[in-house]
């Protein structure tokens, strides 16, 4: 019984922190932009997510070791160093805007201005990674996050045609009033939202903080292939709410308050606030993977203690790092910056990093001397293979595309 | 280590250096300004009419939900502010703009409709602030009337952008 407890609320948890700004933001751009047009490229990416996700978590499982830790081990520490920059780079962009997006959420409910909110979010976020325990983080910000399931009851509520949002989904179109590099431009933004080089990161050093074992393998997978794919359908519903209400008043999404509107066109001010603590749950949980991802990837790799199930004295350069990318993240919110803004140019820079993070975790996932017989299969192979060529063709695309469309402009 | 004719390769790169410097500002001015662009000018005019026709729509969404109570007021206050932000950063753009010579007549005109309707959602922003229970009566109409506007000189830019080829 205990068992499938635990099974059920990592699925939840899974489900509700599968959604981060990048999700939110994107999706709701594309949606009120191209309609559904664009939703099979969220779909393509939640199996790559899922794909590449079960590799790292079972690497994690059956070695007992995170994915950079090994990577560095298995490919040498100048591969393991375009590895680490590519990611922690990206990473670090990504938590920006998560703080950022925290940010914004709340002034939603305040007015305060989001850089007045913005130092004390960094000592909120920091805290928590300094005091909290890895499973509360998880659990408790995951099962908030699954307040946006608020979209999926606006689409039913707002009662779209949905043999229209269908087609729109299974056809390659574009509006006319919108051009084909556009198109492509928000088509590599959104599958750098969904494959965001961070999720994995945390995921197979989340396995490792709560000890996961060869037995864990089958939990570790329902978590990835049932509470994902789930997750990715919050990210659909986001963009059809917007593709309904948003699309025919010509809105172009570039706040967090064009993303609520469409739930406070369906379920008015409760399902709002609700909506709200869901952008709160999200972006918070997603800084605190964020941030704890950039202690991760710098600790695996030059060999430090890291992690949350050590005291913080124990990993002391770990939590140094955590700190530092906080007063970092603080510091170019403290500019004026729009969070939105970063969260764009982080989810194409998350497209044009995606080779890095991905190619290493399918060696290694293959490796016989960390996996044993857990090595790929013939299904994960060809998979990841056809997967590798995408994201080396996104990874090539994304800036020529947001130069050349002045960030889908 | 030292060629034929006594020069290092480190001289010759001083060299090749200090003749390109030179070089820039004689080239600069046998060369006439350019025109403004014509295409790019079109294509900035079509980006700063859709920012406005996405803010007056904003604003008249958020006027119409608010007068149904289905709105927190903070979030409405908050998102059409930001609605605002965005009309005027687009027509503070569009007046920066220099238009190619012939087109000056027509970005005043364009300029003064984006003004108009920057300053229309400035007016709808005081009104939720002050609680009007009328915002949306009084603002809603003249929100999506002017969006109606401001989509048609949208199409219009666009089209003459789809008509002028890049650099002309």
């Amino acid at each position: 019984m205990k068992k499938y407890l635990k099974i059920f609320l990592g699925i939840l948890t899974a489900i509700g922190g599968f959604v981060d700004i990048g999700d939110l933001v994107t999706n709701a751009q594309v949606g009120a932009r191209f309609g559904m047009s664009l939703g099979w490229i969220v779909i393509i990416g939640i199996v790559g997510i899922c794909l590449f996700a079960e590799m790292s978590g079972r690497v994690a499982a059956v070695s007992g070791r995170a994915t950079f830790d090994v990577i560095r081990e298995r490919l040498g520490p100048r591969m393991g160093l375009v590895n680490l920059v590519g990611s922690m780079a990206v990473t670090l962009l990504t938590f920006v805007a998560e703080i950022g997006g925290v940010a914004l959420s709340i002034e939603l409910v305040s007015s305060v201005n989001e850089v007045l909110l913005a130092p004390f979010l960094g000592v909120m976020v920091w805290l928590i990674l300094w005091k909290a325990k890895f499973s509360h983080i998880e659990n408790v910000l995951g099962v908030l996050g699954l307040a946006l399931l608020t979209y999926l009851l606006s689409l039913f509520e707002l009662g779209p045609d949905w043999g229209h949002l269908g087609h729109q989904l299974v056809t390659v179109a574009k509006p006319a009033d919108e051009t084909w590099t556009t198109w492509w431009y928000y088509a590599v933004a959104l599958f750098g939202a969904a494959m965001t080089p961070y999720e994995v990161f945390f995921f197979s050093s989340g396995g490792v903080e709560e000890h996961w074992s060869v037995e864990d393998v089958s939990l570790m997978r329902a978590n990835v292939f049932i509470g994902f794919p789930l997750g990715g359908t919050l990210s659909l519903a986001i963009a059809a709410c917007s593709t309904v209400v948003l699309n025919p008043l010509g809105v172009d999404v570039a706040s967090l308050g064009q993303v609520g509107l469409p739930v406070a066109v369906a379920l008015g001010k409760v399902g709002l606030a609700i909506a709200i603590l869901g952008f709160v749950a999200a972006t918070l949980g997603a800084a605190c993977e964020t941030g704890l991802s950039t202690g991760y990837s710098l600790a695996q790799y030059f060999g430090w203690q890291w992690g949350k199930f050590v005291r913080p004295r124990e990993a002391a350069r770990f939590h140094v790092v955590i700190a530092v990318a906080t007063v970092i993240a603080v510091g170019i919110l403290l500019t004026g910056v729009d969070p939105v803004a970063v969260t764009e140019a982080s989810v194409v820079f998350s497209a044009n990093a995606l080779p890095l993070t991905y190619f290493p975790i399918q060696v290694v996932s293959n490796h016989r001397d960390y996996m044993g017989e857990h090595v790929n299969g013939p299904v994960a192979n060809v998979l990841g293979s056809a997967y590798l060529v995408l994201v080396l063709l996104a990874s090539v695309a994304a800036i020529p595309l947001m130069i050349v469309t002045g960030m889908g402009a | 280590m030292t060629d034929a004719r006594g020069s290092t390769p480190s001289r010759r790169r001083v060299a090749a250096l200090v003749a390109l410097t030179a070089a820039v500002p004689v080239l600069t001015g046998c060369v006439v300004p350019a025109t403004p662009d014509r295409h790019g000018w079109f294509v900035h005019g079509e980006r700063a009419t859709g920012t406005v026709v996405s803010a007056l729509g904003t604003a008249a969404l958020t006027l119409r939900e608010q007068r149904g109570s289905d709105l927190l007021p903070n979030y409405a206050r908050v998102t059409v502010a930001q609605a605002e932000e965005a009309a005027a950063g687009a027509a503070g753009a569009w007046s920066a703009e220099q238009p190619p010579p012939a087109q000056q007549d027509r970005a005043g005109r364009v300029g003064d409709i984006l003004d108009r309707a920057d300053g229309l959602i400035s007016d709808a922003r005081t009104a939720l602030l002050n609680n009007d229970p009328h915002a949306c009566d009084r603002y809603c109409p003249r929100l999506r009337k002017m969006s109606t506007r401001v989509q048609r000189i949208e199409q219009a830019l666009a089209a003459d952008a789809a008509r002028v080829t890049v650099g002309h």
